[in-house]
């Protein structure tokens, strides 16, 4: 029997999986866009993890029965395939292998943790440090930049002492680079590569997402290269990152780079412009939120031995659905959101005063 | 006649005092409830943009009283003690809340360089609340409300977050105990990282915009300090190497209360929980950093700024990953 960890990061842009081993090895990852629907893009990451494991732990005594067809409600992406694939791996199993432990993080941990049941529920920016050292143990800068945030942790002597965030502003961030992709008429993968072949990149105000955007086109209009557009931008972004996230907080070497924006090599060039040295990108940059959360995991079970509450692989194809409720009890009106397995509710999530979420919480596991 | 008493501002360490007052004249008050959405709305919207989220409760809270009461309590905040001030809009709010409402009680809520109530700013508000009142029966109802006051700062003073100590004294004065007395310590978790938690209290204690600091760090077992539970001696205390006492009264507060906890080493993190267009923040808050970085070994700093578009998720992250780091330093300091 293979004991194996996994890590899922729902994130606002996109959703990452990583399965580890006993000795903390990355098996696998999955990276998927979120789109507004976490559920099922966990449901959907958690049948790719399975598919490339290709053997099976279903619980044969707790196997929750599927659905019927009608009674799925939402159709959505993992359950249209579904239909499909459903039972491939089931016997395919050449080696057992036990899900020793599950850990969420990212905007949707506590809901996707109640979900699955997850042994750990863990904030974005301790997975993130927890995956950068394991990498790069003498990292003293993490710089992550992903959809909708960005992230500055400094590191001494291998130990968190301080970090940042972005605050309500995303420019700088990875979705105001699609969009700008976007309406450059590009692919956000040709974008850092074209900044890269910048003469002489222009200088463009990156304190605001509109105030660049009109930069940009005023820019364009003056006549400069797209390249030297491009490569402007990753500078404004970087200045805006360093300002607004870093303020002043000293970044040193060894720096890592991570995120889905570490990706970008005109971003990472321009970091390198300004710090003067070279960032380390780690092989699992782009989801190493999900890396972090399993090796929080592994960690927890190599310390408690506690076996896991990973609700098992049925959950792939169970009808999980939320459904949104204003609670009335006070002048606040909360908007709950409720969990719902089927007709059973399994969690209310955002109440203010706990009396909803307190409701059942003990019945969908220690979570929380 | 009916008083209403907006809940914000100073209703945040000043409501024993007031309602002590209103108690011994006899009068009817009403508080307006914890913050709600509602109120967080109207009050933004009875308010310039650029004003801070503080004032725009005030004015939310003094929206929701206008209709059920006769007369809103309206207080202006200018001086506390010596050299030390309140940002123009504390000082003006008496003008900014008549600009809004119909029927308000105005008055400024000074204190002394002794730091004692400046009895002659309240005879005239009072004279017009208990029209016919003796002035002696109104100095015996101001001590009656500063009794209270002090039994209320003599319990955070022991350790208790501001309300519980609103709670513990209305249990303590209900059961007829003499409020002046020294009371045993507020009962706090015995493990856990400390916590010195700075920030207006009208902030902190404010139902949304402490957006829940409190109950997080309670929740996850943290122990918390504020400045109002730093003694009387040392409250106001500059640090050896601050050059000058900073000119705004709170700001003072949280440095000197940051000062004591820290050079006792009595506490593992601070969290600096300021809002969001605060002018007098900006600086605190730097200064603040500035006085950490020349302690060895300082405790880590976290700085939380929110405004009324803030939602919970971004503090909650910061929270726990703030508390994730004083563990993962407490571990390795015992390496």
């Amino acid at each position: 029997m293979k004991e194996m960890f996994i890590g899922i990061d729902v994130g606002s842009v996109s959703t990452n999986l990583a399965l580890l081993d006993l000795e903390g090895q990355v098996v696998q990852t999955v990276y998927l866009r979120t789109g507004g629907r976490p559920i099922s893009t966990v449901q959907l990451g958690l049948k790719r993890l399975r598919e490339t494991m290709g053997s099976s732990s279903l619980p044969k005594a707790s196997a929750t029965p599927l659905q019927s067809e009608d009674d799925r409600g939402q159709t959505t992406e993992s359950l249209e395939e579904q239909k499909t694939t459903e039972g491939y791996g089931f016997s395919r199993s050449s080696e057992e292998i036990r899900i020793a432990g599950v850990a969420t993080t990212g905007s949707a941990r506590r809901l996707i943790g109640l979900m699955v049941g997850a042994d750990l529920v863990k904030n974005e920016i301790t997975t993130h440090a927890v995956a950068a050292l394991h990498y790069q143990p003498d990292a003293q800068t993490i710089i992550e930049i992903g959809g909708q945030d960005s992230k500055l942790i400094i590191v001494r002597d291998g130990i968190v002492v301080d970090f940042a965030m972005n605050t309500v502003c995303a420019a700088g961030t990875g979705s105001f680079l699609d969009q700008q992709a976007a309406r450059l008429g590009m692919e956000i993968e040709e974008f850092g590569n074209l900044a890269l072949t910048a003469k002489n990149p222009v200088t463009i105000a990156g304190r605001c997402a509109v105030f660049a955007e009109s930069d940009m086109i005023h820019k364009q209009q003056m006549g400069h290269p797209l390249s030297d557009i491009a490569a402007g931008l990753c500078e404004a972004l970087v200045r805006n990152f360093l300002s607004n996230v870093g303020k002043g907080k000293e970044i040193k070497p060894t720096v890592v780079f991570q995120g889905g924006v570490a990706a970008n090599p005109g971003i990472k060039r321009a970091f390198e412009k300004v710090l003067g040295y070279s960032l380390v990108t780690p092989e699992y940059f782009g989801v190493m939120g999900a890396v972090g959360a399993a090796l929080l995991a592994r960690n927890q079970y190599l310390t408690t031995k506690k076996s896991s509450n990973f609700r098992g692989w049925q959950l792939c194809t169970e009808d999980i659905t939320t459904v949104g409720q204003t609670c009335d009890g006070c002048s606040n009106h909360c908007e709950l959101v409720v969990l719902k397995r089927g007709g059973q509710v399994l969690a209310y999530l955002d109440d203010r005063c706990g009396k909803w979420s307190d409701l059942v919480t003990e019945t969908a596991g220690e979570a929380i | 006649m009916v008083i209403g008493i907006p809940r914000s501002l100073f209703y945040y360490y000043f409501f024993p005092f007031w309602s002590g007052v209103f108690q011994a004249l006899g009068l009817t008050y009403l508080v307006s409830p914890e913050t709600t959405k509602g109120i967080m709305e109207n009050g933004a919207t009875l308010t310039a943009d650029e004003i801070c989220l503080p004032v725009k409760l005030h004015f939310g809270h003094a929206h929701y009283l206008a209709d059920k009461v006769d007369l809103i309590f309206s207080p202006g905040f200018g001086r506390w003690g010596r050299r030390s001030h309140f940002c123009p809009k504390l000082i003006s709010l008496p003008d900014l809340t008549r600009l809004q409402f119909q029927g308000t009680l105005e008055f400024h809520h000074e204190l002394d360089e002794a730091n004692s109530i400046v009895e002659e700013y309240w005879l005239a508000p009072l004279r017009q609340l208990a029209p016919g009142v003796k002035k002696k029966t109104l100095l015996y109802a101001l001590k009656e409300g500063e009794n209270k006051q002090a039994a209320f700062v003599a319990l955070c003073r022991q350790g208790y977050l501001l309300p519980q100590a609103f709670k513990e004294l209305d249990v303590r004065l209900a059961s007829g105990e003499d409020p002046a007395r020294m009371f045993k310590a507020g009962s706090q978790q015995e493990k856990g990282p400390r916590i010195l938690v700075l920030g207006h209290p009208y902030m902190v204690y404010d139902n949304l915009a402490g957006q829940g600091l409190l109950q997080t760090l309670t929740k996850a077992g943290a122990r918390v300090f504020t400045k109002e539970m730093v003694p009387a001696a040392e409250e106001d205390k500059l640090w050896p190497t601050q050059e000058k006492r900073v000119f705004w009264t709170l700001g003072q507060q949280m440095l000197s209360a940051a000062y004591y906890y820290v050079s006792r080493r009595q506490i593992d993190g601070v969290i600096f929980h300021s809002a969001c267009l605060c002018g007098p923040d900006a600086l605190i808050g730097e200064l603040l950093e500035k006085y950490l970085g020349k302690v060895e070994d300082a405790p880590p700093l976290l700085k939380l700024t929110v405004d009324e578009h803030t939602g919970d998720a971004g503090l909650q992250t910061r929270v726990e990953a703030f508390l994730d780091l004083l563990e993962w330093r407490k571990q390795y300091a015992a390496v």
